[in-house]
């Protein structure tokens, strides 16, 4: 960048004359005044070009050259522009009172050129220097504010203590945080006392301190200490170490972090125990009695999830010669879904009109094909948010005949004596679609010794830790090779199976299993 | 959660899903695709199933309930590409029909 000269002098051939000189030598901004007055106004005019350098003539009107100098040395935004006086000869009183005034140098009339140059460089050189420092100090001034400002601010505390335990820095945050006067931080002691009196707290502060964590690493431990008031509150403390051995201390006050940590745990645990509450009703609704003729056994296994499922399923005597028998498996899981389970299951239990018709003097089974399109008029998913799948079969206890209807449920599977199984193929869509489409009605004939199993696809669906399922293949092996044992031990036998496949891995889905076996027909 | 993928064609949105669609992520999932789908012109909303590896009852039940978000807003509602898994679980459910335009209206 161009450096920017002024020469004062009331002599207009001098200043011409000496302006020749510094164009030669390569300067061309070079401002020239007559007087020590118009340089001063021109430098303090506002948004007035600054100089790099004034020659001044020492004798001249006015104030002169001396009162010039002493003006703008007196100036704080211009005592930094070096001044080479120019005197006409060697006047050591007036070179005195000049270099007391701030003069950097002089130059006697007339100038020899390589003297002028030479002092004019070495002149400039010296500003440049110095502009150069003052805008390193100016730097560090602005970072020094910024840090300062950070610590002021910064919601943390930060602390610095040296290894025989003094402090070296304490942030304005340790103050918001503690609320401890500012001479507590003397030493880490005296810290401790104050801020952590409770023995336990202190002690394992205390721990930390006398073993720091090595350069680089970083340890963070929750600590409660007293506010001023001695009402426990929580920090968080990051311990770090400077290569010097200088412990870093980062402070945070976590007390509402914790206070609300804490509330939500306790919500949780609240929810957690209605979930469980909510899963004791569900299991109450599980059928009781495992004989309720000589004709019929039957057996269920039940494994809930760890949030409360919406399997529900029953058997139950329809009238003296039937018996009815239902699976079902509302949508989702959760408070909402076993409710919509207990619903429908109170509608089965209560509404046994919908079962039996005894219009006609006797007690005819409704059949299920029907009991399925009631079910579904009553359980729209556009009124629930839920659908259902259920499997509903009632069968004659003296023929062995039974008929079912099925809403999207997995079929169920009918074991023969000699071990053939077969599913029951007839299958409508699920329970919720308000008529989407009338639901068919199937039979089948149970001979003695035959048994039907039906699952929730929970079973099929359940997981190994390495994401396999334990799928329906799986379940036809178990029942195949075990279709001999008595429907009770069919069952266990299935849910091992499912256990030792899972092996600990807990089911994300009620599991449901419920089977029957067939004896013999009821005499008539 | 899991990502919805959205795109267009000429007269679809077309929201693509993956993962396991399950009930961990199907209240997330509804809240993105009602969104998605209450901001495009488009007059049908096509979930591509292709890259859902497992569908809970959950997950049926959001595709009901998005079925029924679109009648409500006159938009056609469509599923496409279900991978294996994902058929045969809608073909148990009998659902396949429902989910074809112009299946009855439930």
């Amino acid at each position: 960048m161009a450096k920017r000269l002024c020469i004062v002098d009331d002599s207009e051939s001098f200043r011409t004359y000496l302006g020749s000189l510094l164009h030669a030598a390569g300067h061309d901004t070079i401002r020239r005044f007559a007087s020590a007055e118009d340089c001063l106004d021109a430098l303090t005019a506002p948004g007035a070009e600054p100089a790099d350098l004034i020659l001044m003539d020492l004798i001249m009107p006015g104030i002169g050259g001396l009162g010039g100098l002493r003006a703008l040395k007196a100036n704080p935004s211009l005592a930094d522009i070096p001044v080479i006086v120019i005197t006409v000869s060697d006047d050591n009183e007036s070179l005195a009172a000049a270099f007391a005034a701030g003069a950097l140098d002089y130059i006697q009339k007339p100038p020899r050129r390589p003297e002028l140059i030479a002092r004019v460089e070495a002149a400039l050189r010296l500003k440049a220097a110095t502009d150069e420092r003052k805008a390193r100090e100016r730097d560090l001034q602005n970072e020094k504010e910024f840090i300062a400002a950070i610590l002021e601010y910064s919601h943390d505390g930060i602390a610095v203590v040296a290894r025989d335990g003094r402090f070296l820095f304490v942030s304005p945050g340790m103050e918001r945080i503690f609320a401890l006067p500012a001479d507590t931080y003397t030493t880490l002691d005296r810290w401790l006392d104050q801020a952590f009196p409770e023995p336990a707290a202190r002690l394992d502060l205390t721990d930390v301190l006398a073993l720091p964590p090595a350069p680089g690493h970083v340890w963070r431990r929750l600590h409660t200490f007293a506010d001023r008031n001695g009402q426990p509150r929580t920090c968080q403390i990051y311990f770090s170490a400077m290569p010097s051995g200088d412990l870093i201390l980062n402070i945070q006050d976590v007390t509402l972090f914790e206070k609300q940590k804490e509330d939500l745990l306790r919500k949780h645990d609240r929810h957690r125990k209605d979930l469980e509450a909510a899963a004791e009703i569900q299991q109450s609704l599980l059928p009781r009695r495992f004989s309720m003729s000589e004709s019929l056994k039957f057996a269920w296994e039940f494994t809930p999830c760890e949030t409360i499922g919406g399997d529900i399923f029953n058997v139950f005597p329809l009238g003296p010669n039937h018996i009815g028998l239902y699976m079902l498996d509302v949508s989702g899981h959760g408070v909402a879904s076993s409710l919509v389970a207990l619903s429908v299951y109170n509608f089965m239990h209560y509404q046994r009109s919908t079962l039996v018709d005894r219009s006609g003097g006797h007690i005819d089974v409704v059949p299920p094909h029907l009991v399925l399109t009631r079910l579904d008029e009553e359980f729209p998913y556009s009124k629930f948010s839920k659908f259902f799948t259920i499997f509903y079969m009632a069968l004659d206890l003296r023929t062995g005949q039974a008929c079912y209807g099925n809403a999207g449920h997995p079929a169920p599977l009918h074991i023969a004596a000699d071990g053939t199984i077969t599913p029951l193929p007839l299958r409508g869509t699920i329970i919720g679609l308000e008529g989407f489409q009338p639901f068919p009605s199937g039979t089948v004939t149970f001979a003695p010794g035959d048994k039907l199993v039906t699952v929730s696809d929970g079973l099929p669906d359940r997981l190994d830790d390495a994401g396999t399922f334990f799928g329906e293949t799986r379940v036809l092996d178990v029942l195949r090779a075990n279709h001999t044992l008595p429907i009770g031990e069919l069952l266990a036998s299935l849910r091992q199976a499912a256990e030792d496949f899972c092996a600990g891995t807990p089911p994300r889905d009620d599991v449901s299993i419920l089977g029957l076996e067939f004896v013999h027909p009821k005499p008539l | 959660m899991n990502r919805v993928v959205p795109s267009e064609t000429d007269q679809a949105l077309v929201l693509g899903l993956s993962g396991e669609v399950i009930m961990d992520v199907v209240p997330d999932l509804k809240v993105e695709i009602e969104r998605l789908a209450d901001g495009s012109a488009k007059t049908a909303v096509v979930v591509d199933l292709g890259a859902v590896t497992f569908m809970d009852s959950s997950g049926v039940g959001l595709l009901l309930g998005l079925r029924r978000f679109c009648q409500q807003r006159d938009k056609v509602f469509e599923l496409a590409n279900p991978a294996p898994p994902i058929k045969k679980l809608l073909d148990m459910l009998r659902l396949t029909e429902y989910f074809t335009p112009g299946g009855r209206v439930g």
